[in-house]
Formats: structure tokens, C-alpha cells, sequence
């Protein structure tokens, strides 16, 4: 399978839902454009230039013979699902166990079992920059931190 | 007031403690995000983003502005002791800084790489307000119409100094345009795209896109290629360049810094592509070519000179007539306007002290940024050693607590994810970010101006034609679109880059 052509055809369909959203906003008149004005052309432009990077595919020699696996030959991409993992798993938990449990967690965790860091540095480093990063934003906005249903912080 | 009473004003800002303290603060973070491969200046800033809500405009803009010249200065150390640049625009430090490195030169080639810098950076300011009054009183003629026009040049010209295709970048900023007309509609209240989210009614922050596209997308893709970093240098000495460096030195850095202010001014054009230009051009005009990528000092004066330049030139279209230039002056736009600031040729006359102020401060910074580059470099060089398994969590969690603390909305942690994925997936098939950000924060400027110029003229569309500064701009906007069709031309577009690569 064409990588490239695989990426322009989701671009075509995304393409084609802004314009479809676009002309439900209503596209008004010469005079008086409407919501949904702006946002069909750049829908246009999204599908027009699918529709040239799908044909490019054909007659590019490079991009002819982009295949999926040669992007992420040689790389530790499970690595990157992980962490994409454990940060879906972060934003979860935040308002259930409160933000400064979370947040430790999510470090130690990376730091211990992604990074095989030691145990020293895996707890005292994530244990510092929670406290540092806490007060730098605290100190600059007053945001409350989600203490989490338990009232943990 | 006249150019003198307009410094006056501005030294008094930057000279404020809470200015010169940011200041500080801004050039300390640019210097150690140049030095830390792995994370560029536009996701730090982007990171940042956040803390510059609870200071005032002013200070904010002083920050974030340290944050991208300081990446400069930066970058360069990296490249010179490591060998593997701290920022994509010190690559081609990377070639004979390094090799300058290896052959126990490394202190005159941080100490040459930090006088172009800062030579270049302030003959680039002094440009800078020389060449922003007169753009600003051009720019004051314009309407809506010639806004409108203005923006498509920008967009069509960063799109064509891009680095990889052309087609995918007119792609990204078209998508871009889309997600940031997210949000209730500005003239009729109807909300669009909204997923029914009440969350998005206000549209899409500037935070959470930019720390996903920039700063949690990069974090992906450098986990999977685990970066290895071996310091050949860990004692730097003699970091003053003797008489013969600053000979072999002088002209590289005047061109570069000619070099980097033409091309800084071009959106798009920026501190990569003019150091690559710098180093073209030095290699073809030196008597000694065969030197180059063995350690010849003007491959790292030149660039240098030529990178700090186009950094600084970088603000005049954005602080005279309110377009970012680059994804860097996107974040700035985009922090101007959280502050309520609308950033065009008005801002010298309605906000002298912001305008003044922030030129001014650049100064400092320089002068600040010498002193941090070249005593400290000992500090910068144990950073180095620091493993990159440490300083992704940290960065990554930086920017979680970041993206929450803006609106206290869960919704943002996830939309930062969202597009870090979507980064991630873009990088891997040479969509760059770079437009994208850029058509986003443009978008609702470009679509009220459309609009009013439309209810203007009673729906003619000619008003854009009619009008002499619309039209040359439309026409040349169409030209450069042309001009990329034609297979001769388009080749010459891309050998802009790819030449300057071939060179090194």
C-alpha cells in the first residue's frame, strides 16, 4: 500500500467534511458572507490539494514508492505508543486522584519502567519537579490543581 | 516624537527590574533549549505560553522573545562541541564548528560563533527600527482589502520557501485557516465546528495546538530514535578569537547578516534557510573552499552571523504591520492578542512602550546573552551531559501542567495529545507544522477582513483588484503559485534549499 497515497485520501475526507459542515453554516450572499464562507474554501483547498498529492503519487518517483513500514523502520516506536498511553492514562486520573499523585506517578513510572532510570532518581527527581513546576504556574496564575474525588492532592 | 526620544522611551521600559528580570529569564530558557537537542524554540515558547498570562504585555513579549534569539546562541554550543545541532538552525555550525572542536579549536569557535551572534543580532535591531517607521506609514494607507491581500502573500510565500513540498504545506495552512475559525463566529454568533463542545466555543488556545504540534510531537519522535549525545569537549579554554580568526572572520559576518536580515523579513524565509545560504555563500566565495567541513572559522561566522540576523529581522513584518513571519511569531502573535493587543501598524502609535520597549530589551539580551554564552559556557557544557531519558518526562509534564493551568479545562490536556499525535503522524510524512500554526492564527484576522471588504463593495469581488497595493500583492501571490507549476522554476524553488544542503 502507498503510504503517501493512503494519507492524501484521509486528507480528501477531511477535506470534503469541512466543506459538507461549511455549507450546513450557510455561505450568505456576495454582500454578505456567511459563517460558513471562509471555511468552504479553505475546504476546497484542503480536498484540491489531496487530490494533487494523490496524483504526485503517481508520477513523483520518491513519493511512488513510500511505503508505511519505511517510515518507522529502524525506530523504537513502541516506545512512542507507550507514552502516548501513559499520557492518555495521566489527563484520566488527574480528576480522580488529584494532580500531584498523578503527576508523580506518571514520572516515576516513565522514569522507572520507559527510561529504566534507578529507583533514587526515578522518585526524587519526578518529586522535585512537581514542586517546581507547581509553584512556577501557581505563582504566575491562579488556577486551582484538580485535587482528585478522594481530596488528594 | 523622533527616533531618539523613541529609544529614550524604550531603554526606560526595558530597564524596568520586572523586564530586565523576564529578560533575563527569556534569554536563560532560549539558551538551554539551543543547548538541549530536542526540544526547538517554538514548542518552549509555546510551553511557556501559559506563565506570560499573569505579567503584563510587555514583559511577556520581552520573554518570549529572549526565549527565540537566546535558542540561537544556544544551538550553536551544541553543535560545536557535540556535533549534533541543539537547533535546527545551527546545522550548519554542526560542520565546521564541530571539526573545529576535534582539532582543540573549540574555544575559538564558541567564542567567533558568540561575537557573530552578537554583532549580527544588534546591527539587525538598529535595522529593525529604522525599517518599521517607514512600513508602518506605508501600512497605515491599508484597508481591509489590502489586509486581506497581504495575508495571502504571506501565506503563499511561507508555502513556497518550504522546506519539503510545496503542495502539503498549502494543505497544512488551508487546515490550519479551519481549525482556527473554531468557535463562535465573530459577526453571526453561530458556532462552528464545534462538536457541540461548549468548551470550543471560544475556539482552539494557541497553547495546547502549538505544545502538541511543536513540543509533545518532537518528544514522540525523539523517544523512538533514542538520541545519543557524546561530548568530545569537556574543558573549554581560549575563548577569544586571535587577530587572524577575526580577519578570516569579518566579511563572512557582514554578508551573513546582510543574508540573514533579507531573508528573515520573508515569511517563511527564517534563521534555517539563511544560514544555510550564508554557508553557500562563503564556500563559493572563498579562495580556500577545499577548507570547508574541516574547520574553517567562516563556516561558523557566517551562518551565525546570518541566523542571529534573520532571528531578529524576523519581528519587523510582525511588530509594523501585525503578520508573523514565522511559527515563532505566530506564538507571539498569538500572545499579543490573549493580552487584547491587536498587533498591525497601529501598535507603534498606540503602544509605544510595547514596541520600544521590546526592541530595547533586545539589546539587553544580546549583551546578556554574551556574558551567559561565553564565562558560563563551563555550566552549559555539564548540561549537555544530562541523558535526554530525563528530559523529555520533564518537558512533557511542563507542558501538561501548562496546558491545564490556562482555562482549568481537562478538554486541553486532551486536545494537546490530540495534536501531539497528529505532529507526530504529520513529521513522518514531511507535512510541516510550521504553516499550519501559522494560517491558525491568521485565520480570523483574514476572515474578517475578507468579509468587511466584501460588505464594502456590495459583494464585488473586483475591490481586491481595483485597489493598486491589492492588486500587486494578489499578483504577486499568483505568480509565485504559477511560477511552482512550471517544472523549470519549480526545480530552482526547491534547489533555494537543496543547493545550500548540496554545498555542505
Amino acid at each position: 500500500m502507498n503510504a503517501e497515497r493512503v494519507v492524501s485520501v484521509l486528507w480528501l475526507i477531511v477535506g470534503g467534511a469541512v466543506m459538507h459542515t461549511s455549507y450546513g453554516l450557510g455561505l450568505g450572499s456576495g454582500g454578505e458572507p456567511g459563517s460558513g464562507f471562509l471555511p468552504i474554501i479553505a475546504g476546497g483547498f484542503i480536498c484540491a490539494m489531496a487530490i494533487v498529492i494523490y496524483l504526485q503519487t503517481y508520477t513523483n518517483k520518491e513519493m511512488a514508492k513510500s511505503r508505511f513500514s519505511d517510515h518507522w523502520r529502524g525506530t523504537h516506536w513502541s516506545r512512542a505508543i507507550i507514552l502516548v498511553l501513559l499520557t492518555l492514562a495521566f489527563v484520566w486520573l488527574i480528576e480522580i486522584l488529584g494532580y500531584f499523585v498523578t503527576s508523580i506517578l506518571l514520572l516515576v513510572v516513565i522514569m522507572k519502567f520507559l527510561e529504566k532510570l534507578d529507583w533514587f532518581k526515578s522518585i526524587v527527581i519526578p518529586i522535585i519537579t512537581v514542586a517546581l513546576t507547581y509553584l512556577l504556574f501557581t505563582s504566575m496564575l491562579d488556577t486551582n490543581m484538580p485535587r482528585g474525588v478522594i481530596g488528594l492532592w | 516624537m523622533d527616533l531618539v526620544d523613541n529609544i529614550t522611551l524604550g531603554f526606560s521600559v526595558a530597564f524596568q527590574w520586572q523586564n530586565l528580570f523576564f529578560c533575563f529569564v527569556g534569554v536563560l530558557i532560549g539558551t538551554l533549549i539551543g543547548v538541549l537537542p530536542g526540544l526547538g524554540p517554538v514548542g518552549a515558547m509555546a510551553i511557556l505560553l501559559p506563565i506570560t498570562y499573569g505579567i503584563s504585555p510587555v514583559t511577556a513579549i520581552v520573554m518570549l522573545a529572549g526565549i527565540y534569539y537566546g535558542a540561537q546562541y544556544g544551538g550553536s554550543t551544541t553543535s560545536i562541541l557535540v556535533g549534533i545541532p541543539g537547533e535546527s538552525s545551527s546545522v550548519v555550525t554542526a560542520l565546521d564548528g564541530h571539526q573545529m572542536a576535534l582539532q582543540g579549536r573549540a574555544g575559538p569557535a564558541l567564542g567567533i560563533a558568540a561575537f557573530s551572534s552578537f554583532i549580527a543580532g544588534t546591527v539587525a535591531i538598529v535595522g529593525l527600527m529604522i525599517m518599521s517607521g517607514p512600513l508602518v506609514i506605508f501600512a497605515l494607507k491599508f484597508g481591509p482589502a489590502e489586509y486581506f491581500s497581504l495575508m495571502v502573500l504571506g501565506l503563499i510565500i511561507l508555502t513556497y520557501l518550504a522546506q519539503k513540498s510545496m503542495v502539503k504545506a498549502l494543505l497544512m495552512a488551508s487546515f490550519g485557516v479551519v481549525l482556527g475559525l473554531i468557535g463562535l463566529d465573530s459577526i453571526t454568533g453561530m458556532p462552528r465546528f464545534t462538536a457541540d463542545l461548549p468548551e470550543l466555543l471560544d475556539g482552539i488556545g494557541i497553547a495546547p495546538l502549538a505544545m502538541g504540534l511543536f513540543g509533545v510531537s518532537e518528544i514522540l519522535l525523539n523517544i523512538e530514535r533514542q538520541i545519543k549525545r557524546s561530548v568530545v569537549v569537556k574543558r573549554v579554554k581560549n575563548l577569544l578569537p586571535n587577530l587572524q580568526d577575526w580577519k578570516d572572520s569579518a566579511a563572512p559576518m557582514a554578508r551573513g547578516t546582510a543574508i540573514g536580515y533579507l531573508v528573515g523579513i520573508l515569511p517563511g524565509g527564517g534563521t534555517v534557510l539563511s544560514s544555510f545560504l550564508s554557508y553557500g555563500v562563503e564556500k563559493r566565495l572563498s579562495k580556500e573552499p577545499e577548507k570547508f567541513g574541516k574547520g574553517a572559522i567562516a563556516g561558523v561566522a557566517g551562518p551565525e552571523a546570518s541566523n542571529n540576523a534573520a532571528a531578529q529581522a524576523g519581528f519587523i513584518p510582525l511588530l509594523s504591520l501585525g503578520i508573523p513571519a514565522s511559527a515563532v511569531m505566530g506564538i507571539l502573535l498569538g500572545a499579543l492578542m490573549i493580552h487584547g493587543i491587536q498587533p498591525g501598524p497601529l501598535l507603534m502609535r498606540n503602544e509605544p512602550e510595547l514596541f520600544w520597549g521590546v526592541i530595547a530589551s533586545m539589546y539587553i539580551g544580546n549583551i546578556m546573552l554574551l556574558v551567559l554564552n561565553l564565562p558560563m559556557i563551563g555550566l552549559w557544557v555539564r548540561l549537555l551531559m544530562v541523558p535526554y531519558s530525563v528530559l523529555f518526562p520533564i518537558i512533557l509534564f511542563v507542558a501538561l501542567t501548562g496546558a491545564f493551568v490556562i482555562n482549568g479545562s481537562i478538554l486541553d490536556l486532551y486536545l494537546m495529545l490530540g495534536f501531539g499525535v497528529l505532529g507526530y503522524f504529520m513529521r513522518k510524512f514531511d507535512y510541516e507544522p510550521a504553516p499550519l500554526i501559522l494560517a491558525f492564527v491568521l485565520a480570523p484576522i483574514l476572515e474578517i477582513s475578507l468579509r468587511q471588504s466584501l460588505i464594502i463593495s456590495g459583494g464585488d469581488i473586483s475591490i481586491f483588484f481595483v485597489r493598486p497595493i491589492s492588486l500587486t500583492l494578489l499578483v504577486i501571490s499568483a505568480l509565485l503559485l504559477l511560477s511552482a507549476l512550471i517544472p523549470s522554476i519549480r526545480s530552482k524553488r526547491e534547489k533555494i534549499v537543496a543547493q545550500a544542503e548540496e554545498d555542505v
